[in-house]
């Protein structure tokens, strides 16, 4: 069930991020702009139409999948282990805690 | 970007605008073509009126009907571009009258498709539509002429019209007797 949670998330790093980004924007301007040149020049429109199409599949296949390129930068977390210990730390301070709140009341 | 939804969301997003801006530069492109229609010839060959009903059922009114023929040599091909999806083009005749002193009525009219289809060539032309008054008379009428008009209808962007080719004023002829052979133009 995680697996297909995780397939249909498809969580991707940061710097994975800023790449898609980048990679949406050049793939269809580059596309947009080829379509519109080609279309011109050979004088049919269904170029234009067929290559910004094709263009637009190519940004979807190359963005939407959470590819391994995306996923090369991950976050490195504390780990789960070392916030329990500060977590008993805390509970022993709690106390302190505590009483300052009561001087400030 | 963080997951495939927002990124699907984005790309489909940004390929709307990019399919807009395309589509404006398409539209634009089309003010690299002028227009440059030649009209050879233009000139109504015959005209005959007689008196009808309307071809619908509940028409009892009986009016003058009139019932043109033209020549026509025009070549549109200067309006086919890339973003050209059809032109029609049609005839129109003008008359004048003393109580609705314009008059127009289109007689005849086609659509080309295509570049190859661009060349008309039109001898002694049926008008597709004969035409009659609002007066419901019109015989006799003088100044008669022929308009041939064009109108462009881009893939993407604005529709385009123009006018060419007015002929010299012709005079309607009297009514003609059914069943009986022209004896005046």
């Amino acid at each position: 069930m995680d697996q297909i949670q995780n397939i249909i998330d498809g969580f991707i790093d940061f710097e994975g991020q800023r790449l898609a980004e980048t990679l949406t924007t050049v793939i269809l301007v580059l596309s947009g702009v080829l379509a519109f040149v080609v279309g011109y020049l050979l004088s049919d429109l269904r170029y234009t139409v067929y290559i910004g199409l094709s263009g637009t599949v190519i940004a979807f296949l190359a963005v939407v999948p959470p590819w391994g390129i995306y996923k090369r930068n991950p976050l490195t977390y504390l780990p789960a282990g070392g916030v329990q210990v500060q977590m008993v730390d805390g509970d022993a301070g709690g106390g302190k805690e505590k009483e300052e709140g009561k001087k400030v009341k | 970007m963080h997951s495939t939804l927002v990124r699907t969301q984005n790309v489909f997003g940004f390929f709307t605008t990019v399919a807009f801006f395309v589509a404006g530069l398409v539209a634009l492109s089309s003010l690299l073509y002028p227009a440059d229609v030649n009209v050879d010839a233009i000139e109504m060959s015959n005209v005959k009126i007689a008196k009808g009903r309307a071809h619908q059922y509940y028409a009892s009114k009986v009016q003058e009907y009139a019932v043109l023929h033209f020549d026509l040599e025009a070549d549109l091909s200067s309006l086919f571009n890339w973003n050209t999806k059809q032109v029609f083009a049609y005839v129109s005749a003008t008359y004048p009258g003393s109580k609705y002193t314009d008059n127009e009525a289109v007689i005849w009219d086609t659509i080309l498709p295509s570049r190859s289809a661009s060349k008309l060539i039109l001898k002694n032309e049926r008008a597709k539509y004969s035409i009659n008054d609002i007066t419901g008379k019109f015989a006799g009428r003088d100044n008669v002429t022929l308009s041939f008009h064009w109108n462009v209808q881009p893939h993407v962007g604005r529709l385009t019209w123009g006018v060419v080719g007015l002929t010299e004023g012709v005079k309607f002829p009297g009514v003609e007797k059914a069943e009986k052979k022209p004896t005046a133009e």
